[in-house]
């Protein structure tokens, strides 16, 4: 059995996640997990899909060649790292918007060799003061051993204003 | 002839004044909105399930004249004894240069807070002098903007080092010789939030105590002072967090907190030039090191600079009131003291740093004198060594205090065989000589023989050797005629409702009439310590029940506490009246709160900090609560419901149908109704939250009833609670309570209560009425022209609204991109100072006209935002490029208006005349829109360096 990462992007429409199951029933592939959403018309989606080694190249080739509109990418899921060496957090964000947040947030996420799980951001207008606010959520694991301070200390560099909630958690 | 001669005596009709609009202005209004009259637009607008039941018994109202002599008259019951009390508050000169041009000034009293930063660049460099000034003095570098006062002060310190600290302990530390108020408020507040609270002597007790932080007053309420150093070093060690409350005056003499090693400086800055008012209100503060920044509670001035590159100030750490999780908020303070900050601040610049070491220097000379004597009359001195207090053994205390007063002083009783006396500015040597015999009665003792003898000195391992106050600014302005034009080229910088109506949705930017104001600068109330004995201050208290009855009758509740100094500190005293009621009745377990999504975030940082759980209750389309979720959430909760906190009329300014259903289901679930009355000024003679469900509210009397907003404080946040919760108010010298106190002062800002004793005497039960209209009638004037323009996200059942509107500019920055930010810096270019932004719901202004606003002002408010839709419009069609047009360069600078070079598509009169009225009179904004992620990357809350303007 293989695990792979399927990506998807493309316009939306009814029927897309049912041609993609079909897709992946045909190969005797199992959807494992997913998460699919739409923002401001375009569709987009990630998912695990475990599939008998052999028909995983069919598998690929069935979807590269599918009529759905959507640009996919897939790739081959590496061996599952041991759950126990990691640690689970929620991390809540909040700061003024500038450009580059998005790219500054993930290299810090990436030195602290987090893995991140799923991420929201949002810019919304601050209440009464009404400047642009960048907000995220994010779900990620980090290496047992990466302490809560530093990893706070280091998204913290982000902006002086940065405000970082941080949450552990048990799977 | 029939007529009476008296007919023809003044008697002006104060709410003619008050109102707005004249008779024929309403009647447009009326007939705009297609009613008969405003009963008829009521009857509309208010659900007549809410309507008051029986007439408020209030009198008629007095003319301004008669209003004030009546209060006068109570004043003059109130007898002046020179204070020698101390205790945090002390005489001190208010410089009349301050007076006339601040406390008495409406270009500064009635300005808001100053979250539109173009517009309140000048009372944002006073209150960036008064956080270099706490900066300087304490020798922490991060001040932020005021706290309510120093008791408030010592309980968010204690929060504060909870939130930092890495210690696992819940304890903290207070030393016993605070000052006995610091010590109570620090309990109170502890209380709910399981806080081991351990009093004991700092140089003893502290040693091996686990705790995550400490409180030191620094002198100590004794008189004396220690060096902290070696303690701090041990608490730091224990990962605990050290708070000092220190003297700003003496810290010109002593070795300031921060090279003590202290993590947080906090205290009163009233003796810097605000008067004693009974307890308020004055500035407290907070300062602390850089790397706390982000736990320090409050408002704190920036440095930034604006789309020009020039520098321009703005509220740095906004952030932290944006905080995701409000429930997780440990701090409610939303309301400060700028007013009284600014004043203090002035005081300060006035001074400079070697005119306050002057005063510190006499102060400390006086008491050095009053000492020597003291001990020459054989008395023994507690305290080894003093600054402005110090406390003596006596055989009856108040036997001594009762001789004091005989010889018209007030001093300190502390217990039965101390007494302690506190001097300051206005302390003099007869002062002493007369000190001298209330202790020894045949005192012959001569002041100058004693001073010539005296050689005292601050201790010298405590002597401060660095620097103060060393940005020019505090040696610029010492002259009046420098001063009186600093402070005219500050005011003349900002917009406050001295030039143009404030429509701030939840705000209630109303007229704070000269009448009210002028009895707070009456020597009578001003000039009063918080502390002296009830039996001198009988007018005080004639007011204050007055007002506290006229507060009843207005809001249908049975009894009030005036002490909360601020809207939310009355929340939190609200609900922890609530919870000690619950408790009362072995109820221990009732500790949820609802709160609907809409709710102000002071509702649930309130409610986290009266050690309540908040749920959230969902909000249904319409923007009422969704009664589905309440009923499940009463069910889920029915064991452990506390209460709920509702605002009404909602905080989407509509009268909801249903809201006595609300308060049943609550009571039926054995909770209690919290209704928070921040919208009050729709209500008054109309409806009574105390007849239709509610428990216990509080009031904004810095909204409903006309106290100005201060450029961000005063504010008096009074509760009235039903007869049941009457006993749980907070404690006060007339009636001890298991609650606690929960100001620093027993009525919190007596000082400022006139003014709303005088809106209520003045517009009289029938004046209070039309009020209530009127601004409801504003308020559908407005929403009913603009919602042409603009979508109206709420209305009620019938298409109206109560007194305030929600634009929705959402669909306009879905289409061109103009944001909320863009619309409100360009109505400034029409002299305008925004709507409320982004609440309770992003992407929206919420507009309140209030019934001062004649029908001339909306008009030319609608006009202004009529005119803007249509320069929106232009964008639409591509006539404006979406990134170059007025809105998105708004405000325009009349320096960017008359530069040689002009590149803009659209032209300089579209910049800055859009409508021909400003050629009348136009507001120019100081500066162009400030950069608020520079100020991020770059953070400055002191007065910046002369390099910055470079």
């Amino acid at each position: 059995m293989k695990s792979i990462i399927l990506s998807v992007l493309g316009d939306d429409k009814p029927g897309l996640i049912d041609g993609l199951s079909s897709i992946v029933a045909e190969h005797k592939g199992d959807w494992v997990e997913s998460r699919m959403s739409k923002i401001e018309g375009k569709f987009a989606g990630i998912l695990r899909v475990n599939v008998p080694d052999d028909n995983m190249q069919a598998l690929v080739n069935g979807l590269a060649s599918a009529d759905l509109g959507l640009a996919i990418a897939c790739e081959e899921l590496s061996p599952p790292v041991q759950a126990s060496r990691y640690k689970n957090y929620n991390i809540e964000l909040v700061g003024n918007n500038h450009g580059g947040i998005i790219r500054q947030l993930s290299h810090v996420l990436a030195n602290l060799g987090a893995n991140v799980e799923e991420m929201r951001t949002e810019v919304i207008d601050g209440s009464m003061s009404g400047e642009r606010l960048f907000k995220a959520q994010i779900n990620l694991h980090l290496p047992v051993g990466v302490n809560e301070d530093f990893v706070r200390a280091k998204l913290e560099q982000i902006a002086n204003e940065m405000m970082v909630e941080i949450y552990s958690y048990e799977d | 002839m029939s007529e009476k001669i008296e007919a023809l005596l003044n008697n002006d009709v104060f709410a003619d004044r008050h109102i707005g609009s004249s008779a024929t202005q309403k009647q447009h209004m009326l007939d705009y909105l297609g009613v008969n009259d405003v009963e008829d637009l009521l009857d509309q607008v208010v659900p007549s399930n809410i309507r008051r039941q029986s007439e408020m018994n209030i009198d008629e109202g007095l003319s301004e004249l008669a209003a004030l002599k009546k209060l006068r008259n109570l004043a003059r019951e109130n007898k002046r004894l020179k204070s020698f009390i101390g205790q945090g508050y002390y005489n001190t000169i208010t410089p009349p240069v301050i007076q006339r041009n601040i406390l008495e000034n409406p270009a500064w009293y009635t300005a808001y807070t100053p979250y539109q930063a173009e517009i309140s660049q000048g009372r944002m460099e006073a209150m960036i002098n008064f956080q270099t000034m706490v900066a300087d003095l304490t020798g922490l570098p991060l001040a932020n903007a005021s706290m309510l006062d120093e008791a408030t002060a010592c309980a968010e310190a204690m929060s504060f080092c909870k939130r930092v600290s890495k210690s696992k302990s819940n304890a903290f530390f207070v030393a016993n010789d605070c000052h006995p108020r610091n010590i109570e408020l620090v309990q109170t507040r502890a209380k709910p939030l399981n806080i081991e609270v351990i009093i004991g002597d700092p140089l003893r007790d502290l040693e091996g105590l686990d705790v995550f932080g400490v409180l030191l007053q620094y002198p100590n309420t004794y008189g004396g002072y220690s060096d902290y150093s070696d303690i701090i070093e041990t608490a730091h060690n224990n990962k605990a967090l050290v708070a000092m409350s220190a003297d700003l005056l003496a810290l010109t003499l002593l070795k300031p907190p921060g090279e003590m090693g202290a993590d947080i400086a906090i205290g009163n800055t009233q003796r810097f030039g605000v008067p004693l008012g009974y307890g308020g209100p004055h500035a407290a503060y907070m300062s602390t090191r850089d790397e706390h920044k982000r736990a320090l509670p409050g408002r704190i001035i920036g440095l930034s600079i604006d789309a020009n590159g020039n520098p321009a100030y703005r509220l740095a750490l906004q952030t932290r009131e944006q905080h995701i999780r409000r429930e997780k908020a440990t701090s409610n303070i939303c309301t400060a003291q700028a007013l009284l900050a600014i004043m203090a601040g002035m005081y300060a610049v006035y001074n400079g740093p070697e005119g306050l070491t002057k005063v510190a220097q006499r102060v400390f000379r006086y008491t050095a004198v009053f000492v020597d004597g003291i001990k020459q009359l054989g008395l023994e001195v507690v305290n080894g060594n003093f600054f402005d207090t110090i406390t003596i053994k006596v055989d009856d205390s108040s036997e001594v205090i009762k001789l004091a007063e005989a010889a018209g002083y007030n001093i300190n009783l502390i217990s039965n065989n101390l007494v302690s006396v506190a001097f300051d500015e206005l302390s003099t040597p007869e002062d002493i000589e007369a000190l001298w015999c209330v202790f020894k009665q045949k005192s012959d003792l001569s002041a100058q023989s004693i001073f010539e003898k005296n050689n005292s000195e601050i201790d010298e391992a405590l002597v401060r050797t660095s620097s103060f106050l060393t940005h020019k600014i505090f040696s610029a302005h010492h002259s009046e005629t420098k001063m009186m034009r600093y402070l005219r080229h500050l005011a003349d910088k900002d917009l406050a409702l001295d030039r143009a109506m404030i429509p701030l949705g939840s705000c209630t930017m109303k007229l704070n009439a000269a009448a009210e104001l002028i009895p707070i600068s009456w020597p009578e109330f001003c000039q009063i310590h918080p502390y002296v004995p009830l039996e001198q201050v009988p007018g005080y208290h004639k007011m204050i029940s007055e007002l506290e009855r006229m507060l009843c009758e207005a809001t249908g509740y049975d009894a009030v506490s005036l002490q909360p100094n601020s809207g939310a500190q009355g929340e939190y005293a609200g609900l922890l009246a609530i919870s000690a009621y619950h408790h009362s009745r072995g109820d221990e377990q009732r500790n949820v709160c609802l709160i609907p999504a809409s709710a102000h975030g002071t509702n649930p940082a309130s409610a986290q900090m009266a050690g309540m759980k908040v749920v959230v209750v969902k909000t249904a389309e319409n923007g009422n609560i969704d009664l589905v979720d309440l009923a499940n959430k009463c069910e889920q909760h029915t064991e452990n419901l506390a209460a709920i906190m509702i605002t009404y009329p909602s905080t989407h300014g509509i009268f909801e149908e249903d809201v006595r259903e609300v308060c049943e289901m609550i009571h039926q679930a054995g909770g209690q109704v919290y209704i928070d009355g921040a919208n009050m000024n729709a209500m008054v003679g109309v409806a009574a939250p105390g007849e239709f469900g509610g428990d216990v509210s509080h009031l904004n009397l810095h909204k409903t009833f006309a106290i100005p907003h201060g450029g961000g404080g005063p504010g008096v946040g009074p509760i009235g609670v039903k007869q049941h919760l009457a006993e749980f108010l907070p404690t006060t010298p007339l009636k001890e309570t298991t609650t606690g106190s929960v100001s620093g002062a027993p009525w919190g800002s007596a000082s400022i209560l006139p003014i709303s004793w005088m809106y209520i005497s003045m517009l009289g039960k029938e004046g209070l009425y039309q009020v209530t209209a009127n601004a409801i009638l504003n308020a559908n004037y407005m929403a009913t022209r603009l919602a042409e323009y603009y979508p109206l996200l709420y209305t009620g059942k019938n298409g109206r609204v109560a007194h305030e509107c929600i634009v929705d500019l959402r669909p306009i920055k879905d289409a061109v991109g103009i944001s909320v930010d863009d619309i409100a810096k360009r109505l400034i270019d029409y002299g305008f100072h925004a709507p409320t932004m982004s609440f309770p719901v992003p992407g929206t202004l919420m507009i309140e006209p209030t019934e001062s606003e004649s029908l001339e002002e909306l008009d030319r408010f609608c006009d202004a935002m009529i005119r803007i839709r249509q320069e929106i419009k232009r964008i639409e069609v591509g006539e404006w490029p979406e990134d170059d047009n007025p809105l998105i360069n708004a405000p325009h600078t009349i320096e960017l208006v008359t530069s040689s070079s002009w590149s803009c598509s659209y032209s300089r009169e579209d910049a800055a005349y859009p409508v021909r009225s400003l050629q009348k009179g136009k507001y120019w904004s100081p500066v162009a829109r400030v950069d608020n992620v520079y100020g991020d990357k770059n953070l400055i809350c002191s007065c910046p360096s002369l390099d910055s303007y470079t």
